[in-house]
């Protein structure tokens, strides 16, 4: 892979043709050269392996989301395979433990989220009785196009000269109208309601990632907090292992 | 159940849909306790780990007003969340409102 650069080179005294051993020494200039060439060497081949991690990262990160999604106790130990200090192949192993201090942090988020999960009403009630009290959030149904549909009814009403059975259909047809307006203004609304909702998720989802990518740089690190590290992703593990085997057993 | 419920009977009227009143009070019920879960999932979802961790302590130690409040302080978006999740939830009622009608008929 790596090409080196022959160094401009003078002849040496005691160069011979015949021996066939270039002993020549190289000029200062050529060192500087020699010195550049090795270095820019250095950094192409370090761009060219990162790519090739990336490359490899994308698509084994897709390969991994489906493995986690079938079996995830599996993808765990896969993880942990990876991870572990004897790998030495060390992109895989720095991704390794990037990806299981990720999934710790899931499963943990995960528990939680179990916990919180017969209270969720309660939060939301709380939400609704704060906001309504303080009128924050309304309905927000065809209140205008429903006052224009009741207004012409009666103005039609009180210029025509109608019975009474003609007077009911109007009204039930009005009615209906309002209905069908106020159903497509309510769909119009859920469908930008949930794009919003859509986007928030994945904001906060990022954000999430944000603070976990903070604690993920394991290189980073010195050597102490190296070894705290890894007593905490033993025992995430330990725990991830243990919420893996009750979700087995469950 | 919330004590100032936000969908009502009216709101039904005004979809156009008409269910027997056993039916409207516990079709009414499920919408609002549907509602309120999915506010609190949705509130549940915006924090990071460490707000949740508080929150889930606050939740068994804490009491009701306090809980109102520290989600107050602490979910910035909450208003947009809670009203977003009212628009979709009368969106599925209003594009279901027909089938909840055939079921009385």
């Amino acid at each position: 892979m790596t090409e080196t650069l022959t160094p401009p080179l003078y002849n040496r005294e005691d160069s011979t043709e015949e021996s066939g051993i270039d002993t020549r020494i190289p000029s200062p200039t050529g060192r500087v050269l020699e010195r550049a060439a090795v270095f820019l060497q250095d950094k192409a081949d370090r761009v060219q392996q990162r790519a090739i991690v990336n490359e490899h990262s994308s698509a084994h990160t897709e390969a991994l989301a489906e493995y986690r999604e079938q079996n995830r106790g599996a993808y765990t130990d896969h993880l942990t395979r990876l991870s572990s200090p004897d790998n030495t192949n060390q992109p895989a192993r720095e991704f390794g433990q990037r990806e299981l201090h990720r999934e710790n942090r899931r499963e943990h988020r995960e528990e939680m989220l179990d916990k919180a999960k017969s209270t969720m009403r309660k939060f939301g009630r709380s939400a609704l009785n704060k906001l309504g009290k303080a009128g924050l959030i309304t309905l927000g149904l065809g209140v205008i196009a429903g006052e224009t549909a009741v207004k012409s009814t009666r103005e039609a009403a009180k210029s025509a000269k109608v019975n009474i059975q003609s007077r009911r259909n109007e009204r039930a047809r009005a009615k209906q109208e309002r209905a069908d307006a106020l159903r497509r203004e309510a769909e119009l609304r859920a469908r930008a309601a949930a794009e919003r909702k859509q986007a928030r998720r994945e904001r906060w989802a990022k954000r999430r990632e944000g603070v976990a990518e903070k604690y993920n740089s394991v290189a980073s690190f010195t050597k102490a907090q190296k070894g705290r590290l890894g007593h905490l992703a033993a025992r995430a593990h330990a725990s991830g292992q243990a919420a893996i085997d009750t979700w087995k057993n469950y | 159940m919330n004590q100032h419920p936000l969908i009502t009977r009216e709101l039904l009227d005004k979809f156009g849909i008409s269910l027997e009143d056993r039916d409207e009070t516990s079709f009414l019920e499920h919408l609002n306790s549907t509602l309120e879960e999915r506010i609190g999932t949705e509130i549940t979802e915006s924090l990071d780990d460490d707000q949740l961790k508080a929150l889930i302590n606050l939740q068994e130690n804490g009491s009701d007003e306090e809980i109102g409040a520290w989600i107050e302080q602490n979910v910035p978006e909450l208003q947009q969340i809670s009203q977003d999740e009212i628009d979709i939830l009368l969106g599925e009622v209003a594009e279901n409102s027909d089938t909840i009608n055939k079921t009385q008929e």
